[in-house]
């Protein structure tokens, strides 16, 4: 038995302490995968903490069908796509990218005294989070298990339960929108 | 290959995802497509930025609060566990008591009377019939289409067996799970023709059910991307149901398919004709 499976099967019994071990294995990836999901550290730490507390309260149902790993990552997508359905709004970036409609432009502004090469890279990627902040969840979290979390299409088609094929194809069109939605700035 | 036939494969190409034969052609279109080569380099690009975004650290006195939402949590729970032991005594108090009367009535009306007639809908009136009036104990059997429906079978798991087992073209529990995790499309293709459907499937047959699940995991969401891979809409939603736009008895079946993966399905709703069907989501306990 791994010393994860321990720490479960101790957890599942009662053992607080395990059960801390198991948090501080995962509450980093957690936290991370909700800021990039919700794009706020405020929102961010608040979803990573009901996502915990329902793994502490449902630890007893987790029969190892799973990794625990997946288990986890999909009570945070659920967590965090019905927070997107209690009111957030987001400005969507269109996954239509064959036509020249709603592409996020973004004013690059700063004042920083900085290198013109730093200050450009900065808003690079200020242009780049701003773009994946406004994906649809769906496609925001392949782009985050993916290319942030290098999760592999397997693994990301067990955490979000759908066929190996949507996998596929969303990571193409949520990249195929980046990169129309970055155009100029990545040649 | 085409442009936009590679287009569809560049990004499974950088994460080393297509098979052999579609490399090459991906590879050879490539090789003489400048437009393509540029746009494969721009999608490596931006993998590369998006990579290269790095973690956060985890904000200061994070687990003290987790941990002190944890206590406040047990206490709240231990309050709420309380309650569930009283309200589940009376569940099945109310469950027997229910029995208890269906049974008086089958016995005052005979084994061939109907306790309640169903409207006819697309010839499913005999099925309905036959069904219903056999088991109407369990509103969750008259599920099971199946007109060899051992009364007996009051556990829905053995249900669906049996009627896998007699004449139905559904699919054995592996193939079921294969096609939960994998191709939706195989699922829907092993439903067979309508007439099948009528003797030997499964499928929902009014306007609301109640789903119990044991997995936390299970939302309406859940529910809505199985729903969408057969053409079904939604309708409405909220915290724990669904409602979807059900438009034919194979979106009917479809829908049965996809819910007996996730849980138990009882229906609760009493009409018969509508487009709409509302799932709950109900919490084991």
């Amino acid at each position: 038995m791994s010393d994860e499976a321990l720490l479960i099967e101790k957890a599942q019994n009662g053992d607080v302490s395990a059960f801390e071990k198991l948090v501080s294995l995962y509450a980093k990836k957690i936290y991370n995968y909700c800021y990039r999901m919700m794009d706020s550290r405020e929102d961010a730490e608040d979803l990573a903490q009901e996502v915990f507390i329902k793994v502490y309260q449902n630890l007893k149902s987790f029969k190892g069908d799973s990794k625990f790993s997946t288990w986890i990552y999909r009570i945070a997508y659920n967590t965090c796509v019905d927070r997107y359905r209690k009111g957030r709004k987001l400005d969507i970036v269109s996954l239509n990218y064959d036509k020249n409609e709603d592409h996020v432009e973004i004013e690059l502004v700063s004042n920083d005294p900085l290198p013109e090469e730093e200050v450009i890279k900065r808003e690079r990627y200020r242009k780049l989070l701003t773009c994946i902040a406004g994906l649809k969840p769906e496609y925001k979290t392949v782009i985050i298990l993916r290319d942030i979390q290098n999760y592999s299409y397997a693994e990301i088609a067990e955490i979000l339960q759908v066929p190996l094929g949507t996998v596929k194809s969303h990571i193409s069109r949520a990249r195929a929108a980046l990169c129309d939605a970055l155009k100029g700035m990545l040649d | 290959m085409d442009c936009r036939g590679a287009q569809e494969l560049i990004s499974s190409y950088i994460d080393g995802e297509l098979n052999g034969e579609e490399t090459r052609q991906l590879e050879v279109h490539i090789e003489n497509c400048s437009e393509c080569r540029q746009r494969l380099e721009r999608m490596k690009a931006m993998v590369r930025m998006v990579g290269e975004l790095g973690e956060e650290e985890l904000p200061d006195g994070f687990l003290d609060r987790l941990q002190a939402r944890l206590e406040a949590e047990q206490v709240t729970g231990t309050v709420r566990r309380q309650h569930k032991g009283v309200s589940g005594w009376i569940k099945w108090a109310s469950i027997a008591a229910a029995a208890a009367v269906i049974i008086l009535a089958i016995k005052v009306l005979g084994p061939d009377g109907l306790l309640y007639t169903s409207p006819k809908e697309d010839g499913q009136a005999d099925l309905s019939a036959r069904t219903e009036s056999a088991a109407p104990q369990d509103m969750s059997e008259s599920l099971m289409a199946d007109s060899s429906q051992d009364q007996g079978a009051q556990d829905e798991g053995t249900a669906a067996g049996d009627a896998g087992a007699s004449d139905a073209p559904a699919a054995d529990a592996g193939e079921q799970q294969e096609s939960r995790k994998g191709d939706f499309g195989a699922s829907g293709a092993e439903l067979g023709t309508t007439e099948e459907a009528l003797v030997g499937d499964a499928y929902i047959k009014s306007d609301r059910v109640e789903l119990t699940v044991q997995d936390v995991c299970i939302t309406p969401q859940t529910i809505l991307m199985r729903a969408l891979q057969h053409g079904m809409d939604m309708v409405d939603q909220t915290q724990d149901s669904i409602t979807l736009e059900v438009t034919s008895v194979e979106q009917r079946r479809a829908l049965y398919q996809e819910l007996k993966l996730l849980g138990t399905i009882k229906e609760v709703g009493t009409n018969f004709e509508s487009y709409t069907v509302t799932v709950v989501i109900v919490e084991h306990e």
